[in-house]
């Protein structure tokens, strides 16, 4: 059963995100569809002795598009192509996935 | 028998087949530009060669053994098995040439995370050197 909230985050909060952050992207796999997402790059570490700050990249995928991603997945970006290592999470109305650049 | 920096700065050199070597705090700060793999070196520890555990202090020959840690990051393009064996198997071609004494650990080996294509084997070294404080 949608609550009111969702209603709003349908009519005017997804769409203003999308507006704000949105690039178009892709999407193969679990579902194949073309949608949008929004791109974070985070730093972390690597190595124990040596250090290396690499930026891994995550990506927010509306839910109603892809509703059960998968590792192994791809998202084509522009002419870069994604592949979905893992699935870190979602809020009901986008899924967050850690994607690796091949 | 040589001195402790003299001793790491052979074995970085040695090394530096591999792609690059870093010590120091130029370990610290590798550029994802690097060519990979990159060897890093850290020393951990000394102590006395032997089984002694001390030493008089104003004994002015001193043979000590430097403990160390090898890092080696790989670009491993999502194959980390393949990548890491391969580097190993150069980090003891490239350490059988070193041209002094030297002690070598077995290899852990650490896969890459989500989201990254760089995983690291780490291999612990160490090597006797001298301490001539009459000099």
């Amino acid at each position: 059963m949608s609550s009111q909230f969702d209603a709003i985050m349908a009519r005017t909060g997804l769409p203003a995100l999308r507006r704000a952050f949105g690039e178009p992207v892709a999407y193969s796999g679990s579902v194949d569809v073309a949608t949008w997402a929004m791109f974070s790059r985070n730093p972390a570490t690597v190595g124990q002795f040596g250090e290396l700050i690499e930026a891994r990249i995550t990506a927010e995928i509306p839910l109603a598009d892809v509703p059960d991603p998968q590792p192994g997945d791809t998202l084509m970006r522009g002419d870069v192509e994604y592949r979905v290592d893992q699935v870190s999470g979602d809020d009901g109305y986008m899924v967050t996935v850690v994607l690796r650049a091949v | 028998m040589a001195t402790a920096m003299e001793m790491l700065s052979a074995l970085k050199t040695c090394l530096s087949g591999l792609g690059s070597a870093f010590t120091g705090r130029d370990a610290t700060a590798i550029g994802t530009d690097a060519t990979f793999p990159v060897a890093t070196l850290a020393i951990q520890r000394d102590d006395l060669v032997g089984e002694e555990t001390e030493i008089e202090a104003s004994n002015p020959y001193q043979l000590w053994t430097r403990h160390l840690m090898l890092e080696v990051v790989v670009d491993d393009a999502g194959d980390w098995d393949a990548a890491l064996d391969a580097a190993w198997i150069a980090v003891r071609r490239l350490l059988a040439t070193y041209p002094h004494s030297l002690k070598m650990g077995g290899a852990t080996f650490f896969r890459a995370e989500s989201g990254s294509n760089r995983s690291a084997l780490q291999v612990p070294l160490s090597f006797d050197y001298e301490l001539n404080l009459l000099i």
